[in-house]
């Protein structure tokens, strides 16, 4: 089989970044409604709201603690909303289990690195593929000579989704001693080989300087295109979101505050005041008020 | 789903990172006498193990018989604790099932040798799902509880049901004809250890096995590779049993007559969790040589003590032998976590045609720095 049918699918993507409005192409991939969850006496997420379209870079900012990791556990399956749906690709996925998302298509990476650590490069590449294996877990299992072949396959495309993302030297080592950001490339690395349509990055940026986030920004525009991608990406690193970012949407205290076009939403003031930690201008002026009235008292 | 990752022609290649300095690729081949060296290495054995079992009385070969199944029972135990990272400490309710089972289809139905077995198979798969479905509800140290309690259960109520197992006076488990001598018997005993040991490689090269060891790491990054870890769980205690299944028939038929007191938590639970951690979990080759060096341990030191003049281990050799494994299995556990797996291995990767090296890039238990996944 070839590479997917790439031309025709990228044909489809309309181009975008900084063209003004949003235009819907069909389905959206991904459409999260109205999406609630409560932890105990934390409102995490209340009446979320997230649209995706095909072949967008979609960024989730927000401060910590925001719900964006929360919202990804909803998306992905590992938490189940108390209110709201999840719709992939058209269907309604709320009520699947995460490796019957992942299966359908949605590939995720963890905050903290979700990787075997005890296994090598290739074999959590190989683990990765496991929803595309093509024979049975018994037949696996009790030596059919068809599963030999499929597992030369396996390690193909495991060794070329390496090759392509430059981490091929690593096949052999052991995940554990990585360093962290080797390890966040692993880890994009296994989530490709889940094959997925929607990726979900979970900071992919940490830990990494302004020249390597740079650097991972060329990547994601290139990995979209390479693999056909819609992604969505959590992310602190601004200048990052900014410029790999269709469409950005911005959470604060677990409901969305706004979203919008990158430069838009970068130059909202509640998102300033949210997300850079600065005060708005309306708290700026409660305070100094409260400041004078509190000097009169003094005085 | 399945698509093939090509590059395609016109487009714009990625830049690799870097960081990133290509090193040459692992091209060691070994010369004509370095694969001679190889094949003399599986060839010597293999004849002083021919010779031992010629040159030595028949109650040797049934030691041998003995390790084999113990090998069978410790594979059993590391597909739970080794592969999937599930506690069982009721194995003598897996192995005993097994043999009650074979012994009944044999001398009760009448059925061959072979049905007997693979009839225990069965069962004994069954009765580990039916524990594994316990094992997805409670976990830690209650789930290792529920085996024990398992263990016991079968131990002393289920093994002594007259109409199952013929109550005290035993079970009968004839041997296949034309096995009927211990070499004979021998000989059944190490098919069987081999089949077990050719399924045990295929489970761990494919993706089942592959799905087991993800889920033991992180249950998260096992869901996000698209295991179904329910699922896997399940199989992880199918497979388990399965070979429980066959150590128990073929400990059956060794015996000729079992009953419930030779399925003791001292005996067999707890032996074969000692002889999987010492020989390694994970490590097949490991385990296969400490069940070894385990009975074969147990035959001759009465003789050794009795040479140097000490009665007491020479009349309770087999206790000394346990208690021996015992402070051996703590010692694993803190110092060297691959057991005997730590030489096994090596010697396992130099024969396929590597440089004989000790360390390896796939250590069993790496420890830190890759991160674990919450959600």
């Amino acid at each position: 089989m070839p590479v997917l049918d790439r031309v025709s699918r990228r044909s489809a993507a309309p181009a975008r970044n900084g063209d003004g409005d949003r235009p819907a192409v069909g389905a959206p991939v991904l459409q999260a409604t109205e999406v609630s969850i409560r932890f105990g006496g934390l409102q995490a997420l209340s009446d979320v709201t997230l649209r995706v379209e095909e072949f967008e870079i979609v960024g989730l900012i927000g401060p910590n603690g925001a719900g964006k990791t929360t919202i990804f556990n909803c998306i992905t399956g590992f938490y189940r909303p108390q209110q709201g749906q999840v719709h992939f690709k058209g269907e309604d996925v709320s009520d699947l289990a995460p490796h019957e998302r992942s299966a359908l298509g949605m590939g995720r990476t963890f905050q903290n690195v979700g990787l075997v650590k005890t296994e090598t490069v290739i074999d959590n590449m190989l683990t990765a593929q496991h929803a595309a294996v093509e024979y049975g877990a018994v037949a696996g299992t009790l030596g059919s000579p068809l599963t030999f072949g499929a597992e030369r396959r396996l390690r193909r495309q495991g060794e070329a989704i390496l090759e392509l993302l430059g981490l091929a030297h690593l096949r052999d080592d052991p995940v554990a001693g990585l360093p962290y950001g080797t390890l966040k490339r692993v880890e994009i690395a296994t989530a490709l080989a889940t094959d997925p349509d929607l990726l979900l990055l979970d900071e992919p940026g940490s830990g990494m300087g302004p020249e390597e986030a740079d650097r991972l920004g060329d990547e994601l525009l290139a990995l979209r295109r390479e693999f056909d991608l819609t992604v969505v990406m959590i992310e602190h690193h601004v200048p990052l979101v900014v410029r790999v970012c269709d469409y950005v949407y911005v959470l604060n205290f677990g409901q969305l505050l706004t979203e919008g076009l990158p430069a838009e939403v970068q130059r909202h003031p509640e998102v300033v005041a949210a997300y850079l930690g600065e005060e708005a201008p309306e708290a700026e002026e409660a305070a100094e008020r409260a400041e004078a009235e509190r000097g009169v008292e003094a005085g | 789903m399945a698509r093939t990752l090509e590059r395609p022609a016109g487009g714009a290649p990625v830049p690799p990172h870097p960081a990133v300095v290509r090193l040459p690729e692992r091209g060691f081949r070994p010369t004509a006498a370095g694969w001679a060296a190889r094949a003399a290495a599986v060839v010597v054995p293999l004849i002083v193990g021919v010779w031992y079992v010629e040159a030595n009385a028949q109650v040797r070969s049934d030691a041998l018989a003995t390790a084999a199944v113990i090998a069978i029972g410790a594979l059993s135990l590391n597909v739970l604790v080794g592969y999937t990272g599930q506690i069982s400490l009721g194995h003598q309710a897996f192995i005993g099932i097994g043999a009650f089972t074979s012994a009944y289809i044999i001398s009760e139905s009448h059925q061959p040798f072979l049905v007997g077995v693979l009839v225990a198979l069965l069962v004994g798969a069954v009765q580990a799902v039916v524990l594994g479905l316990i094992a997805l509800r409670v976990r830690g140290l209650y789930f290792a509880l529920v085996t024990l309690a398992w263990g016991k259960v079968a131990e002393q109520c289920l093994f002594r049901l007259k109409s199952l197992t013929r109550g005290g006076a035993g079970a009968q488990a004839p041997r296949p004809s034309g096995f009927t001598t211990d070499r004979a018997y021998l000989l059944v005993c190490l098919v069987g250890l081999a089949l077990i040991l050719l399924v045990d490689w295929r489970l761990v090269a494919t993706k089942a096995g592959r799905a087991m060891q993800a889920l033991r790491e992180s249950p998260q990054v096992a869901a996000n590779y698209g295991v179904d870890v329910k699922g896997y769980t399940l199989y992880a205690f199918a497979v388990s049993g399965a070979y429980a299944g066959v150590a128990g028939a073929l400990f059956a038929s060794r015996r000729l007559t079992v009953q419930s007191g030779d399925f003791d938590f001292a005996g067999i639970a707890l032996t074969y969790l000692i002889v999987t951690v010492v020989g390694g979990l994970r490590r097949r080759g490991g385990i296969v040589a400490f069940s070894l060096l385990y009975v074969l341990g147990g035959e001759y030191l009465p003789d050794l003590a009795r040479a140097i003049g000490v009665h007491t281990i020479e009349v309770n050799a087999g206790y000394y032998i346990q208690a021996f494994s015992a402070v051996l299995a703590i010692f694993t556990l803190i110092f060297q976590p691959d057991g005997l797996g730590t030489i096994t291995a090596p010697i396992g990767r130099w024969l396929r045609g590597e440089r004989f090296q000790l360390a390896h890039g796939g250590g069993a238990l790496g420890r830190g720095g890759g991160g674990d996944a919450r959600p």
